[in-house]
């Protein structure tokens, strides 16, 4: 098929408005956040309805046409950039926020809704209930995008992960076919199938519409910053509030690389002999909070930590939180990139997941920084470089690498919140057995037989057939 | 294949300890009129994956049992030769207190896990400490606990599984981390599944932190309606309920013979539990209180922990109780947003033309769900055969109406056969497509799920 006879059809499913083609454009949409770049595309179309996502990739169906499904483009691991061409199907244009059910204590949102936009909108309206999942990217990433990958954020610990969050999802699958899956009634007969989909980085077909959980704000909220002398100390302490029986609405730990830095960007001011920042935020009952606030200084105290801070207004919170939420941006001060490495350990496993990463670190000669979901396990690992410099780059690739086998080793995985997409997929095997992929593939394979819906991803490339160019 | 040779194959794998033809065995797992063949009891996954690559070949068909206690959902079975018992597969594989996991066998009963953990100040929030439910059981009927207005379902606890799928293959999914987001969430599919994809044969679940205190209120409303209101009004209240019931005013009169409950009709009892720190259960019993005394809550009752446990106890036998055939009831479990409740239980509180005097139902009411029961004459007279599905049917344009649903969970084996227990289903097309593909030769509960998969 011509191009410009493809243009006209494109146009003439979702309007010419809604159709991106100059090469600069077209350019743009090869890249997300992540290292990667993507292959030549050759139109971003803006859908507006679910019909509409419906004959777009029944057209990509007809036509053979690759498609990927997208939304803001924050994501760090390559899910939302174009391996075989075709077009981008850009969900930003389906944000509207289409129901909010205060007594079943549930929203419905397309998937373009921004995150924070979304929390905005029930503070706006003064409502006592919230969306909580908090990914990092929050004020500009897509519910849809989240659900995508299955995002974690700073309060999975008490919270849960983006999938306990949604209740229901419309989805375009790539024959075409609308299907609704979980909904506002719980427990319908039937497999989880909404558990399933969420975190499938848009392979199994397209996310139009989303129901989500909203939950009461708690009554009170008390953050504490603790300055430790070691990494060990913090993550020891992190361990022993979560074996006491507390449970932090989040915890989350810098390392002495991470925290100056963090000084460095917003003069926090750190004493020199610090080596680790642990950020606790509790929440709950007003009178849980004091006997709770004693509990983890006792624990910080056992654990040897420098200062203990508390807060309990929340302008007093946003200033303790400010180390933790700089301190990607911090990271950008120290070189021209920065690779963010994504993998996750049993808690108790942490400090010598982060052993692991400074000897990975001298090892491959690579200053490596650390920021982790302490309490969760989830490490990031920050390695600032120079993407300009092909051997550096490969060298901070392989170092990744080497910490998400160090990860594994543990007991843990290769990705607690970002996702496999392009970045991932050949350490697939460090995690499943050939058998374990095979049959995971059988899913892709019941959606996606012509392998069109953002075709080569998640699975080890061995996995698919070679394709002629 | 002849039952001899099916029988010697078995024999040769298992051994001659881990299979049973008697009619006590074979009739102890009847499922409506069918009666397997043989009943086996693999010990290993690896027993598992033999037995069904037998099945799979010979194209027998195969009902996975843990406890037994829910098998009388869904319909028979297109073809039942072989019934496989997980009862020999109880072991705990890993508990791992300091990471809050526990890893086990899917053959071990749930209170196993409480007895386990609850030393250590954990637990894993599903059924109740006195559940006779399996972990394999739970996870395949996706069954919530009693306190899953705070601690989440199944999806949420659950972290990984090792499954046998129809052919025999032997796959591991998921991990023992929360966070975990390599490749599909395979362990879900699992969920709610009823065995058709393929029979789960060891579970790992996230542990929760044992609450100091665990304490409940029942309270009498002269009617439904302020019952309702009341309720309306504490999930509104700045309290953070483990789990909001209420119960018709018969089941309430057995369960909780100190409540005094007047003889007039439209009575309803409400029971609220709340856990965590003293100091916020005793701040929550207060506001609740005070909520259900201004809409009109008459009679109040504090439930200890003891209390609590004959109560949950009594609720998993109301609705578990296993039954003959010929049981004349019809028990019906019902799913609506929960605003609708109220709506829901207008729907099915009324005479019935066909039914007898003394339906009662309960419901969880912070979940949305009701269990209804309702008695049927002993001989089902012509014309139930055809009100009562007339009846579902209306019952279920209702429900849809309110995204809701309704499943048959008990109806005596002549009406049982007339009935699409299931009902319709969101979702159905990719169950179909996943079934052909997991399972191509329906070996694995044969026509018993969803759409008759």
């Amino acid at each position: 098929m011509q191009t410009a006879q493809a243009l006209q059809e494109l146009e003439a499913l979702v309007g010419s408005h809604n159709v991106l083609s100059s090469r600069a454009e077209r350019t743009v949409y090869g890249y997300d956040a992540s290292v990667f770049r993507g292959s030549e595309l050759f139109a971003v179309v803006f859908p507006e309805t679910t019909l509409q996502v419906s004959h777009l990739v029944t057209w990509c169906r007809h036509h053979r046409v690759p498609y990927v499904a997208r939304g803001t483009g924050t994501g760090i691991s390559g899910g939302a950039i174009p391996t075989h061409g075709g077009i981008i199907i850009e969900l930003s244009r389906m944000n509207r926020v289409l129901e909010i059910d205060l007594e079943n204590r549930l929203a419905v949102v397309e998937p373009g809704v921004i995150n924070n936009d979304l929390k905005n909108l029930l503070r706006h309206y003064g409502y006592a209930y919230t969306y909580v999942p908090d990914p990092g990217s929050q004020v500009v990433s897509t519910i849809g995008g989240n659900v995508s990958t299955n995002a974690g954020g700073m309060h999975c610990l008490k919270y849960g992960i983006t999938s306990n969050h949604i209740l229901g999802l419309e989805i375009v699958l790539p024959d075409g076919h609308i299907v609704e899956v979980g909904g506002k009634t719980l427990d319908a007969p039937g497999a989880d199938l909404t558990g399933l989909l969420v975190g499938a980085e848009g392979t199994l077909g397209i996310v139009t519409k989303i129901t989500v959980r909203l939950l009461p704000l708690p009554e009170a909220v008390v953050t504490q910053l603790a300055l430790f002398k070691t990494v060990d100390d913090a993550a020891n302490a992190v361990s022993a509030m979560i074996s006491a029986g507390l449970q932090p609405a989040a915890l989350e730990l810098l390392d002495k690389a991470t925290m100056q830095a963090v000084d460095q960007a917003v003069h926090i001011g750190f004493p020199e002999h610090a080596g680790a920042a642990l950020i606790i935020e509790l929440d709950g009952f007003r009178e849980d909070m004091p006997p709770t606030v004693d509990r983890v200084a006792e624990i910080c105290k056992m654990h040897d930590v420098i200062t203990i801070e508390t807060a309990e207004t929340p302008e007093a919170g946003a200033r303790l939180w400010l180390s933790r939420r700089a301190a990607f941006g911090a990271m950008a001060r120290l070189a021209a990139h920065c690779y963010i490495v994504d993998g996750c350990v049993p808690r108790t496993q942490l400090p010598e997941a982060l052993r692991r990463v400074t000897a990975i670190g001298e090892q491959y000669g690579l200053r490596i920084a650390n920021i982790a979901h302490a309490g969760d396990g989830n490490l990031h690992p920050a390695i600032p470089f120079d993407k300009r410099n092909p051997e550096e780059t490969a060298r901070v690739l392989e170092a990744g690498r080497a910490i998400l086998e160090a990860c594994v080793a543990l007991g843990g995985s290769i990705t607690g919140e970002h996702g496999v997409g392009m970045e991932k997929q050949n350490d697939m095997p460090l995690m499943f057995s050939p058998t374990d992929l095979e049959v995971m593939r059988r899913i892709k394979v019941v959606h996606d037989p012509d392998e069109l819906c953002n075709p080569r991803k998640i699975f080890p490339l061995s996995m698919y057939p070679e394709v002629s160019a | 294949m002849t039952t001899e040779a099916l029988l010697s194959r078995l024999e040769a794998l298992l051994g001659s300890g881990n299979l049973w033809t008697d009619t006590t065995n074979t009739a102890a797992h009847t499922i409506g009129a069918l009666r397997p063949e043989v009943v086996v009891q693999p010990e290993t996954a690896e027993e598992v994956a033999e037995v069904l690559t037998l099945a799979h070949r010979e194209r027998l068909g195969v009902v996975p049992w843990g406890c037994g206690m829910q098998m009388h959902h869904g319909h028979p079975p297109r073809r039942y030769d072989i019934a496989l018992s997980l009862a020999s597969m109880r072991r705990v594989v890993d508990y791992d207190d300091a990471n809050f996991i526990l890893i086990a066998e899917a053959g071990m009963a749930v209170r196993e896990a409480y007895r386990l953990t609850i030393p250590r100040r954990q637990f894993l929030p599903l059924g109740f400490p006195g559940t006779r439910a399996s972990l394999g059981g739970l996870l395949a009927t996706n069954t919530s606990g009693y306190k899953r207005l705070r601690y989440g379902s199944v999806r949420d606890l659950l972290l990984g599984v090792q499954a046998v799928l129809a052919d025999g293959t032997l796959v591991r999914f998921g991990g023992r981390v929360v966070k975990n987001v390599a490749g599909y969430d395979m362990s879900k599919l699992f969920i709610g599944s009823f065995g058709a994809f393929g029979i789960v044969v060891e579970t790992t679940y996230r542990l929760v932190a044992l609450p100091a205190e665990d304490r409940g209120l029942a309270v009498v409303f002269p009617t439904r309606k302020q019952a309702l209101t009341a309720l309306a009004a504490l999930r509104q209240a700045a309290i953070l309920p483990s789990s909001l019931t209420l119960l018709h005013a018969q089941v309430g009169r057995t369960w909780l013979p100190a409540l005094p409950l007047p003889e007039y009709g439209g009575a309803v009892v409400l029971v609220v539990n709340y856990d965590g720190t003293a100091e916020a259960v005793q701040r929550q019993s207060h506001d609740s209180r005070h909520v259900c005394t201004a809409h009109g809550g008459t009679t109040f009752v504090d439930l200890d922990q003891e209390a609590l446990l004959a109560f949950w106890e009594l609720q998993e036998r109301w609705r578990t109780t296993p039954r003959t055939h010929e049981t004349a009831m019809l028990q019906v479990r019902l799913g609506v947003p929960p605003s609708r409740l109220g709506e829901a239980i207008q729907l099915i509180d009324t005479p019935l033309e066909w039914g007898l005097q003394g339906l009662q139902w309960i419901a969880d009411a912070g979940n949305g769900q009701l269990w209804l029961r309702i008695p049927l004459p002993p001989l089902l007279p012509e014309v139930s055969g055809t009100s009562i599905p007339a009846w579902l049917h209306e019952l279920r344009m209702q429900l849809h109406a309110w995204h809701g649903y309704g499943v048959v969970e008990w109806a005596p084996q002549e009406l049982h056969a007339q009935l699409d227990v299931w009902g319709e289903t969101s979702g159905v097309l990719l169950l179909q497509r996943y079934k052909k593909c997991f399972d191509p030769e329906a070996i694995l509960n044969p026509g018993r799920y969803v759409a008759h998969l």
